[in-house]
């Protein structure tokens, strides 16, 4: 059965991959056009210089908050993380609405100083900016836990060999926290290879952007072949982080921690500190909240909220609710074998089960709609589509939150069980799934506000008519309704907030105080 | 007597909490090993990172090879001073492989020089074979001796121990401090030790220094310290110690054992207290003897007994493994120790002699 899962969900996948091999020489033709090239290039680029900015911004808050005694750490270790629940494309928005041409930036400028043109924010600069914004806590979260768990006896062992803290922190730190922190822009680099609604709001013409473009304009079989090269280059990324992972193996030495590091003095560098800190959370956090609020209440004053706005709101929560049970119902299986009956076959499904994760979600909905469109034109837009297009997607989460709660429960639980006359059935329903239960939810909640997000299979995807609070900020924005936008986008921040605020409580409650 | 290797003058250090010190004042030798001993939370470790630069002192100055190396207004950082460390968790670095660990410090040598010196210091330790491996492939003794080799290769004027043997097992602990012992004497080095493992103090200083709550409480050899503990508490620290309340009078201390023969300058009637190891006293069963066996523990090569006296107190001795009592046998105890004994009054030693 989970290899029926499993097959179902690469299903389309294949699918596509036969009709793009299968494709006339002009798609063929088209792909080896400069301009392919060029969209190659621009994503490329578009990653690469997010994933450095943001690494640049995470490893000194990370180290700062950590290991300094900069003037209320706790507060900014909170609130560093916090851009994470705002999804791009809401990101985007607010910084278009705001530096665009006739933004409100410009219109405040005009009536003070007369000035009638500012640099452009769309293209690169916007995209990078919005993208670096809301992804440098990828690598932060994962740079901070790291910095954590280092023994502070490794680097007071370099000091006392003759590297002083300069010296030090290159040769030991830096390299002890180079997992973390290559997971961390791996996960930043992916980010932007995926992202759909910063690129396309911002007008930067990279993969998923161009993607969309040639299906809006119905050249499909296009579509499909750059959807091709899009996962070809995200499973290059993936590769790539799995050579850097050396030999060496980055264990605790000895029994572990037993004393929290020395805070390093930072004296009168305790102000540019403060003044980076200050300066990141105003541009990534207080900014787009401050900018969501005026639209709020600019809509609300001259009553321009969505008419529609409760129907989405009913239609997210019921896409995501369905979407989030059918995605975890589907997820049991394949986790409970890859758990209890581990092996050769197991890992390969393991692997395969996750390789979704590589796949953006546009690249997921085309599939879909090429194998609806051709093979199951009853399911064709509908909600059961939709859904599938969300298992799909999240399948890899959701196996994930299964298998951290499944690995909890000891195996001589279910033995003692057998052994006590149960069928292996009534074990799964008499001790298991009891057990399972609070892991259960916390991962259905995780994917129920993971689909609430979701912007381009929604858009590509969902009904004809079948508005959500992702598509009506989308639609709202791309015809620079500002204000239209603001409520959903509110809805949207607030539900994803919700497992962050878990999350924060939780990193604080182990981190030694 | 040999050259100052490390002098500390008036150290003082305060936490919130415990590890705090006060007004410590050591010196250690050339070519000397010190065991700092003492109970957690007594100020050892704090002293040993002084001295290694990881902490600054409040108040009070380190000497280290006759240059200052903190004093008020003068701190000079942990890579500048010259000293090596062998942490408590060993603190290899697990990205680099034994060999780099080792040669880690030789930054300022040719490579080929810090490869042959790394490399005699990996034969030294006997793990030359292992250069190429990584710290997570070694067992605990194994790390244990890359980490001498990686601090000793520099050749620091003072090598710094903070418990190195205590994340192993019980035998192997034995078998690494003999093998450590003999590595730092055959250098020649200087080093500072600290355990809170008296019989581990007691074999590998050549000195040694006991802490109490931040405090020194007494420095010298092991014998020393051991015969003629200045403290209560050190005589309580060391040895099994049991305690015997005695008053002073003419012809010596009297006891409920009888009338100890040993003089002591304090009046008589004072009280005192006598301190009594388990080999400094004996029994033999008495159907009238005032005192009772209570139990026998068997230690393989001998055994403990547990008596009590008339008055309730308990003392113990160590007896050979072939002399069995019943528990419950009636006895009568005596003081069998050839040698004087450690005389405590308000808790400090009375006849404690100044050598």
């Amino acid at each position: 059965m989970a290899s029926l899962i499993v097959v179902a969900v690469l299903l389309p996948v294949t699918y596509l991959i036969i009709r793009a091999v299968g494709a006339g020489g002009d798609a063929w033709e088209g792909l080896l056009r400069f301009q392919t090239f060029e969209t190659i290039a621009r994503t490329a680029w578009l990653s690469t210089a997010v994933t450095l900015a943001s690494a640049l911004i995470a490893v000194p808050l990370a180290w700062l908050t950590v290991r300094t005694d900069l003037p209320l750490r706790r507060m900014w270790a909170v609130l560093t993380p916090l851009p994470l629940v705002i999804p791009s494309y809401v990101g985007a928005y607010l910084f278009a609405s705001a530096f665009g041409p006739r933004g409100l930036l410009q219109q405040l400028l005009e009536s003070l100083f007369k000035v009638t043109r500012l640099p452009e924010i769309y293209g690169f600069p916007g995209a990078m900016l919005v993208l670096t914004l809301l992804s440098y806590p990828y690598i932060l979260i994962g740079t901070r836990a790291a910095l954590i768990k280092i023994d502070p006896g490794l680097e007071e062992a370099s000091r006392s060999l003759g590297y002083g803290a300069w010296g030090t922190f290159w040769r030991v730190t830096l390299p002890l926290l180079r997992p973390a922190l290559g997971s961390g822009c791996l996960l930043v680099a992916l980010y932007v290879l995926r992202d759909f609604g910063a690129v396309a709001i911002m007008r930067y013409s990279t993969f998923t952007r161009t993607i969309y473009a040639s299906y809006t304009s119905f050249d499909r079989s296009q579509a499909a072949l750059l959807s091709l090269v899009l996962v070809a280059i995200t499973l290059f990324f993936l590769a790539l982080e799995t050579r850097t992972l050396s030999r060496a193996q980055y264990f605790q030495s000895g029994t572990g921690k037993t004393r929290p590091p020395t805070l390093v003095h930072l004296g009168y560098w305790r102000w540019p500190a403060l003044f980076f800190c200050g300066a990141v959370v105003f541009v990534s956090l207080i900014l787009p909240a401050g900018l969501l609020t005026y639209w709020l209440v600019r809509g609300l004053v001259a009553g321009e909220v969505i008419p529609t706005l409760g129907l989405a709101a009913w239609n997210s929560v019921t896409a995501s609710g369905l979407g989030a049970l059918a995605t975890l119902l589907a997820a049991l299986p394949v986790a409970i074998l890859i758990v209890r009956r581990p092996g050769r076959m197991t890992r390969w499904l393991h692997r395969l089960a996750y390789s979704t994760f590589a796949l953006p979600g546009i690249v997921i909905a085309l599939a879909l709609v090429f194998f609806g469109a051709n093979h199951a034109p009853l399911l064709y837009q509908t909600l059961p589509m939709l859904l599938l297009a969300y298992g799909i997607l999240f399948l890899p989460q959701a196996i994930g939150a299964v298998r951290a709660s499944l690995l909890q429960i000891h195996p001589n639980l279910e033995e003692a069980a057998r052994s006590l006359g149960r069928h292996p059935i009534q074990v799964f329903f008499d001790i298991t799934f009891p057990l399972l239960r609070s892991g259960l939810v916390a991962g259905a909640s995780l994917v129920f506000l993971t689909i609430m997000k979701e912007l381009p299979a929604t858009l590509i995807l969902a009904p004809i008519g079948f508005k959500t609070l992702a598509t009506g900020v989308w639609s709202a924005v791309s015809e620079a309704f500002f204000a239209q936008a603001a409520f959903p986008a509110l809805l949207i921040v607030l539900m994803s907030s919700l497992p962050m605020t878990f999350f924060i409580l939780n990193e604080q409650s182990v981190e030694p105080s | 007597m040999n050259s100052i290797a490390v002098r500390c003058r008036g150290l003082s250090k305060a936490y919130l909490d415990v590890n705090a010190i006060n007004d410590i004042n050591l010196d250690v030798h050339t070519g000397e090993i010190l065991a700092l001993l003492g109970p957690s939370g007594c100020g050892k470790t704090t002293t040993l990172r002084l001295i290694a630069g990881f902490e600054r002192p409040d108040t009070g100055q380190i000497e280290i090879g006759e240059r200052v190396v903190a004093a008020q207004g003068r701190f000079v950082p942990p890579e500048r001073r010259g000293v090596g460390m062998v942490f408590q968790d060993h603190a290899i670095f697990p990205h680099l492989t034994i060999f780099q660990n080792v040669a880690y410090g030789l930054k300022r040598q040719k490579a080929s020089q810090a490869r042959e010196n790394a490399m005699m210091m990996l034969k030294l330790v006997e793990m030359e074979q292992f250069e190429k491996r990584y710290p997570h492939e070694l067992s605990g003794g194994e790390r244990q001796r890359v980490a001498l080799a990686r601090a000793l290769a520099p050749r620091p004027i003072l090598l710094l121990m903070d418990e190195p043997f205590n994340s192993l097992d019980a035998n192997l602990r034995v078998q690494m401090r003999e093998q450590v012992r003999g590595i730092l004497k055959t250098m020649q080095a200087t080093a500072i030790f600290v355990t809170h493992d008296q019989e581990e103090a007691l074999y590998i200083g050549d000195r040694m220094a006991v802490f109490q709550k931040g405090r020194l409480e007494q420095i010298g050899t092991p014998e020393e310290v051991f015969h003629i503990p200045a403290t209560r508490f050190i005589a309580e620290f060391i040895g099994n110690t049991d305690f015997l309340a005695g008053e002073v009078t003419t012809e010596g201390i009297l006891t409920e054992l009888g009338l100890l023969p040993q003089t002591v300058p304090l009046p008589p009637g004072t009280p005192v207290e006598i301190a009594l190891r388990p080999d400094d006293l004996s029994f033999e069963p008495q159907a009238q003897g005032r005192a009772m066996v209570l139990e026998r523990m068997f230690h393989g090569a001998y055994n403990v007994y547990r008596l009590r006296l008339p008055s309730g107190r308990l003392l113990h001795t160590h007896q050979s493994h072939a002399r069995l009592v019943k528990p419950g046998t009636r006895a009568r105890v005596y003081i069998s120790a050839d040698h004087d004994l450690a005389i405590f009054h308000e808790g400090r030693a009375v006849n404690h002699e100044k050598k």
